[in-house]
């Protein structure tokens, strides 16, 4: 006699019966709601996506490619209280007056007191489409530009076009986030439908899958990413250049899901509720795709989601290597190609400014995952 | 197996009410070893099985864990493709005139197989694996329907309502998932999916094993209710004794792969033939403080399928052996009419029963 | 069965063990009293969830978290044996020991031991093979790698001072008293080496090495063969007899308590609803659940063709909401309307050491 069948429901008599009926997956919802961290890292992934997927163009106060006069410059300082200890309710930045000393060639910023630029909300700037539909100009903040175009606000700096940092990040976002999920997607989907069929069939089918798998996990993956990053023509468009890379970071992915898969199917298998469906006569894609796949999502999507930040990370790792994403594309790993010089260092930290949405995307990932993991196991109370 | 359009005939001419006869069946398990999975033996789980099945009656099929009961039950309806021997069943979709027309199952196209599927179900012993828990009881129960293109939607789903109703549960059950039901209660929706293609042969694989006693005793009773009401017949697959009994109008005992005697349920527990049945039928412990059983001890533990001992395969245990128990297999013979035994010195015993 | 000593040895005392869980709390044990005789049997039976499982467990104080016992006594009464004479020692509250201290841990396995229904599981699997049993022992507490000998021998010198040359002997022993042939090679084969009836004897060895005063057993055949359940019945039979020991064997069998108990107690919903001596039970049970229960297994033997079974309608009630009254009245084929619904039946004395929880017999 164990807890976890006494927790079980009991059919109590007709008076008394009010008890919704629970599926699979609204159990699951209902363990991963009582889980703080991964519902925090749920809407942190939320927010990301949204904003950086969907809406930069709204988010980010300028379009990516417009570059300013002001190159490299530090992060605008903005101001509730003026030069004269006056304090304003609505924040405001300063002009920026450029200077170069011509021994060093170094530049400076300094601000220009008498130029005082309130931040708005909701300003008018470059235009977009906004989800690729609806034409306008309205941007999340901002300063007003139309009757000043020397006013700027550079929240994160800008870089050597005079670009906003912020924006690209934003930017930069939308490809470092798609790339991981695509990549995932295939991913997913060539490793269940293989593991699905190694475990089912078994034999021969079996053996080929599992020595292809076992043949591209002997390889070392960084060089073989290079090795296959290399081989992109460098002629091909940008977007050419980010299918082929996300289908390549699933290369290596799938083997591993694969067997993960085939494993659990193994076991499956044997259960009798297959034996069932058989003995009335199903398919075998019946039986592979109503009985056996769905008991192997729940463990899919965990895996999948643990193998994001991986994803991320060797994309972003391609792209410092100079190796994947290339500009005119910006994705995190072209700014942190940017970034990654000692000049750049030495004289533009805040392009670091991109770690920090690396990371912070990365431990969100993981904080679901592993959220993810204990809830799809509601059955297991004890 | 090659497709054979054609429905043989049965060689011999089928007694008008048998309904299943098993002939000869082996399943034979490769032992693989190695990196080249090199086969180096077989576990012949079922080794030569006869017994046949009337229309409407229940045949128990009972041994102990390991005899390869559960094995034949699943080799009979392919879930297990069978090494060796015959499935006669005598069936009414593959026959052309309506009636009933003997095919060997084993010989049959896939297609003609899932039309057989329709005619024999399965009714499996553990009430949490034999449900698929992402699906709603409707689904469960509809699925066969669904396999054969006989879901047509609203009528389903009545039939659905009206089964569920027929095995003792309500409609507004039929949205749930299994985890929500009892042991029992789940047992009952297995028990209604078996019976959603109003089959003519259910295999019940250790139907009881699994539940309590209380509810033991009120499903043994809605399988009979069943069987009466949609003229089923049953083989009943279980290793307890007093069970099968209470249900079976035939009991066959199996005992490493092979039948051992088969007769029917009163005849066989009053007046056994095989020596191995008498020590099982001691074995069993009787609800009775008072009663006084004359155990008999079977020497050490069932045989090794994969290496079964020569001859009779129950002779070491058996404490009438002689000389040709260890060089000969018994044939399985009637020795009286309807009762069927596998021991050279059947004649000359005189066993106990119960 | 002889009457004339009876020595308590373990008492309940109106035990409560609770689980408090996400849905409420379950009362897995509910206000339970029972007795066990030195040297008698006492039969524990009931359907899974009655709670009989978990009375085994708060005998030896190891109830699963989140379960607690949260009222009621546990009464002990430990014996020392001096001079091959053994003589009342103390009383000891189980209920009021640490569950990981001394007294516990002398009590459990020295004193009472405790067999299980899956064999399997209950022996530490193993991973050498060839290690003489002497070094193995002195190794043990390095490695899990067990042989069967060792579990043993381990078990003896946990409990006793004794060297490692004796504990094997006595491993060797023990295995030949359970019926295990060859039992001087068999102390040395791993558990996989052993068969599902080999490795229960094992563990009735296990349990029986250290003379208990009692052994619990828990379902202990339930995973076995007939032929198998038999053999084992009959060993645990005549060890009892030759060391006189209480067994309190839990079971759903009706058959196997029937062969093996001196006095029975039957459980329903974490309550005992009747007690009698064996054959009092089966020839003349009181409560109505008894009652159903002994209809409800079919029997071995003549029978008419398509006869029923008595079932027992319905299904146990769900834990969080027990019916009031009388747990068992909507399953009750004797039900009386206003009375079982309403008034909690109490323990009543309905025959000689018979008693039953149930209105028809009391006065209301």
């Amino acid at each position: 006699m164990t807890v976890a069948e006494q927790t079980q429901p009991v059919t109590t008599p007709a008076s008394k019966q009010k008890q919704v009926s629970q599926s699979y997956w609204s159990l699951v919802w209902w363990k991963f709601k009582r889980n703080r961290t991964a519902v925090v890292g749920g809407i942190l992934l939320i927010a990301f996506y949204i904003s950086f997927v969907a809406i930069p163009e709204f988010i980010s106060p300028y379009a990516l490619a417009r570059s300013s006069k002001y190159v490299e410059a530090p992060p605008t300082k903005i101001r509730f209280v003026d030069a004269a200890g006056q304090f304003h309710a609505r924040p405001f930045v300063y002009g920026l007056e450029q200077e170069l000393d011509f021994a060093t060639r170094a530049r400076t910023y300094v601000e220009d007191t008498t130029r005082v630029y309130p931040l708005y909300f909701f300003v008018r700037g470059d235009p977009y489409e906004l989800l690729g539909l609806i034409p306008t100009n309205l941007h999340l903040y901002g300063v007003d530009q139309q009757s000043d175009p020397d006013a700027i606000v550079l929240l994160m700096g800008s870089d050597a076009l005079g670009r906003d940092w912020f924006t690209r990040i934003m930017y930069g976002g939308r490809l470092s986030l798609t790339i991981g999920l695509i990549g995932q997607v295939l991913t997913i989907l060539f490793g269940t439908v293989l593991g699905v069929m190694s475990g089912f069939y078994g034999g021969a089918v079996d053996q080929v899958i599992q020595r292809t798998t076992e043949f591209l996990n002997a390889f070392p993956q960084i060089p073989l990413f290079m090795a296959l990053a290399a081989a992109i023509p460098t002629f091909w468009s940008p977007l050419a250049v980010f299918f082929i890379l996300s289908i390549i970071l699933s290369f290596v992915g799938w083997g591993g899901l694969a067997r993960q898969v085939r494993g659990l199917i193994l076991s499956l298998r044997e259960r009798e509720y297959v034996l069932a469906a058989k003995s009335a006569g199903a398919s075998d894609t019946r039986l592979m795709f109503r009985h056996l796949l769905p008991g192997t999502m729940s463990h899919v999507v965990v895996i999948a989601t643990l193998a994001i930040p991986g994803m991320i990370l060797a994309e972003t790792a391609l792209s410092w290597l100079g190796l994947g994403l290339r500009p005119p594309l910006t994705s995190w790993g072209v700014l942190l190609f940017d970034a990654a010089t000692v000049r750049a260092i030495h004289t533009t930290p805040w392009e670091l400014w991109t770690v920090p949405f690396i990371l912070v995307t990365i431990l969100a990932y993981n904080m679901l995952g592993d959220g993810l993991r204990d809830a799809l196991d509601p059955y297991g109370a004890r | 197996m090659a497709a054979e359009p054609q429905i043989q005939p049965a060689q011999t001419k089928a007694k008008d009410d048998i309904l299943l006869e098993v002939k000869g069946l082996k399943k034979y398990f490769p032992i693989q070893k190695g990196l080249l999975r090199k086969t180096v033996g077989y576990v012949k789980a079922v080794d030569d099985l006869n017994f046949y099945v009337r229309q409407g009656e229940t045949l128990g099929l009972v041994g102990e864990s390991g005899c390869g009961k559960s094995t034949a039950g699943r080799s009979i309806i392919r879930l297990y493709e069978p090494t060796a021997g015959q499935v006669l069943f005598n069936s009414r979709a593959l026959s052309s005139n309506g009636g009933g027309q003997m095919v060997n199952l084993i010989d049959l196209s896939p297609d003609q197989m899932k039309i057989i599927r329709r005619e024999i179900s399965m009714v499996f012993q553990d009430p949490i694996n034999s449900l698929n828990p992402r699906m709603t009881v409707s689904d469960i129960v509809a699925e066969p329907m669904e396999i054969h293109g006989l879901d047509t939607g609203r009528e389903t789903e009545e039939v659905i309502v009206r089964l569920l109703e027929r095995v003792g549960l309500r409609p507004d059950h039929l949205r749930r998932y299994p985890h929500e039901f009892s042991g029992g209660q789940r047992q009952r929706i297995g028990i209604a999916r078996a019976l959603a293609l109003n089959p003519q042969l259910v295999i019940c694989d250790e139907p009881v094993s699994a539940l309590d006693v209380s509810i033991q005793a009120q499903t043994l009773n809605l399988l009979q209710d069943l069987q009466q009401d949609f003229n089923l017949s049953y083989l009943f697959v279980a290793h307890d004794l007093s069970v099968v009994q209470h249900i079976s109008d035939r009991v066959a005992v199996m005992y490493v792969g092979k039948i051992a005697e088969m007769a029917s349920a009163e005849e066989l527990y009053s007046h056994p033939l095989h020596p191995y049945t008498e020590a099982l039928l001691s074995s069993v412990p009787v609800a009775d403080p008072l009663y006084k059983s004359e155990r008999i001890v079977m020497q050490g533990e069932v045989a090794d399928p994969s290496n079964p001992p020569s001859g009779c395969y129950f002779h070491p245990r058996c404490r009438y052996a002689e000389e040709i128990c260890k060089l000969k297999t018994p044939e399985f013979r009637e020795l009286k009419p309807d009762h069927f035994v596998a021991c050279h010195r059947a004649e000359e015993l005189q066993l106990e029963g119960k | 069965m002889s009457e004339t000593t009876k020595e308590p040895l373990v008492e309940v005392k109106d035990l409560r063990v609770e689980f408090d869980v996400r849905a409420g709390i379950v009362k897995a044990v509910d206000g339970l009293n029972l007795t066990i005789q030195r040297g008698k049997t006492l039969g524990v039976i009931g359907e899974s969830g009655c709670g009989k499982s978990m009375t085994a467990r708060a005998i030896l104080n190891m109830i699963p978290r989140p379960g607690k016992i949260t009222n009621g006594k546990i009464v002990y009464h430990r014996r020392v044996k001096s001079n091959g004479h053994s003589q009342l020692d103390d009383v000891v509250e189980i209920t009021e020991l640490d569950p990981d201290g001394k007294t516990i841990r002398e009590i459990r396995g020295g004193e009472i031991g405790m067999i299980f229904q899956e064999p399997m599981s209950s022996l530490t699997p193993v991973y050498t093979a060839g290690i003489h049993i002497n070094e193995a022992v002195s190794l043990h507490r390095l490695t899990p790698v067990r042989k069967v000998g060792d579990q043993i021998a381990e078990q003896v010198m946990a409990h006793r001072n004794i060297t490692q040359e004796e504990a094997r002997e006595i491993a060797i022993k023990m295995l030949g008293r359970v019926g295990i042939p060859k039992p001087d090679q068999r102390v040395d084969s791993y558990p996989h080496q052993l068969s599902g009836g080999q490795r229960q004897r094992v563990m009735i060895a296990i349990a029986l090495s250290c003379e208990p005063a009692m052994l619990i057993a828990d379902e202990p055949t339930t995973a076995l063969d007939v032929s198998i359940e038999a053999q084992i019945l009959d060993i645990m039979r005549e060890l009892q007899e030759s060391v006189n020991m209480a067994i309190m064997f839990i079971t759903h069998n009706l058959g196997v308590i029937a062969s093996m108990a001196d006095e029975i107690v039957v459980m329903y919903m974490g309550k005992a609803v009747e007690q009698a001596k064996v054959v009092e039970l089966f020839k003349d049970a009181k409560h109505p659940y008894t009652q159903a229960l002994l209809r409800s297994i079919p029997k071995l033997g003549k029978k008419n063709k398509g006869e029923r079974l008595a079932s027992i309608s319905g299904m146990t009630p769900d834990p969080f909401n027990l019916p009031t009254g009388c747990v068992f009245h909507p399953r009750c084929p004797m039900f009386m309307p206003g009375k079982c619904d309403t008034i909690v039946p109490s323990w009543t004395k309905v025959g000689e050491d018979h008693y039953a929880a149930c209105l028809l017999y009391e006065e209301v």
